[in-house]
């Protein structure tokens, strides 16, 4: 004999798929019975029970139906909600748009200039000056800026005359 | 009404639907029960249903029978619980189970009051465990399980209700299975 069902054979018999070894199995042996009445009986009483309420309500006629379900609706409703989204979307893309147009027709109407930018010349022709200065002092150094200072230390011709040394 | 009176299924559901209020009076129950078990509130399920119906009255002319009519109907249903419950999703802040059934409620509806009170207990505390195991279960899980386990559908039929492929109601069914036995074994 077989050994019991594991949990995944017991739904897969409750669902009715098993070999032939596990529906002789599942009929014969008390254990896994049990264990397959244990589902199997409350849903049998949920059926029942659902069926005989259900089967007590009675079915209106289609006019009724079409009567019942023309109720006073709620004026947000869903469908509202998305028509206003809708709309404030197209608004948010038409008034930019709008104001362009505004914008450009008072252009060429003429009625509204618009200040142009002013540009001083003379700030501009000192700064390139400034500028081509720096340039010229870095270019002209004989040796980078950091080892000017090291440079002094350094005795020149001059020096050497100054202090009697050889010619 | 009950079901003793009604025949199992319609013969030719294309000439049947022309008749439509034979068509809410055969599958309403069917509908309605379905919903509230989805949905668990009686007055959205009752308002649910009627929307499915008039859904389907508008758009029977687009029936062609290529389902049954049950499968046709219980996709309408479907769908109308489906976006019913994206919208409480979406509107969460708002209160609106007002009716949800209360699981003592469920109790009262024994389908044989006859049955001894020890008995009676036994049912009632039952379906109670059904119908919060199947509460917890995911929207698709809830689906396939209660088409599965309550309308004795068949896979193909699920599958045509869903719009989901015949591997995945298996999936889903399986997942539901596992899950609902592993809360009722919890309860017991």
């Amino acid at each position: 004999m077989m050994n019991h069902l594991s949990q995944d054979q017991l739904s897969m018999w409750i669902l009715g798929r098993y070999t032939a070894e596990e529906l002789r199995h599942g009929r014969e042996c008390p254990l896994c019975r049990a264990e397959l009445a244990r589902f199997e009986a409350p849903v049998l009483a949920f059926r029942s029970a659902m069926r005989d309420w259900s089967d007590g309500e009675s079915a209106p006629r289609i006019e009724e139906v079409s009567k019942l379900l023309r109720r006073p609706q709620s004026i947000f409703t869903t469908s509202w909600s998305w028509v206003a989204v809708g709309l404030a979307m197209i608004l948010l893309a038409t008034v930019p748009i709008y104001k362009q147009q505004a914008l450009m027709q008072r252009l060429a109407t003429g009625s509204e200039i618009l200040p142009l930018p002013v540009i001083d010349a003379a700030a501009d022709a000192n700064a390139d000056a400034m500028l081509m200065d720096e340039v010229s002092a870095h270019l002209s150094r004989t040796i980078p800026s950091s080892m000017e200072r090291i440079l002094v230390l350094i005795p020149t011709q001059e020096d050497a005359v100054h202090s009697g040394g050889t010619k | 009404m009950t079901s003793a009176l009604i025949p199992a299924s319609l013969d030719n559901p294309v000439t049947e639907i022309q008749d439509f209020d034979r068509v809410v009076q055969f599958y309403w129950a069917r509908i309605l029960r379905f919903i509230l078990a989805s949905v668990n509130d009686r007055d959205v399920a009752e308002t649910l249903t009627q929307d499915c119906f008039w859904n389907a009255y508008r758009g029977r002319k687009s029936f062609r029978g290529d389902s049954t009519l049950h499968t046709w109907l219980m996709r309408i249903a479907i769908n109308s619980v489906r976006k019913h419950l994206r919208n409480r999703r979406l509107q969460f802040w708002r209160q609106v189970q007002h009716s949800a059934v209360p699981p003592e409620v469920i109790g009262a509806w024994l389908p044989d009051q006859r049955i001894s009170p020890e008995g009676a207990a036994l049912v009632q505390e039952q379906l109670c465990a059904v119908w919060s195991a199947t509460a917890d279960l995911s929207e698709r899980q809830r689906t396939v399980f209660l088409l599965r386990f309550m309308e004795e559908m068949n896979i193909l039929e699920i599958a045509g209700a869903t719009g989901l492929t015949e591997g995945a109601v298996n999936v889903h069914l399986f997942r539901a299975v596992r899950a609902v036995r592993k809360q009722l074994g919890k309860k017991q």
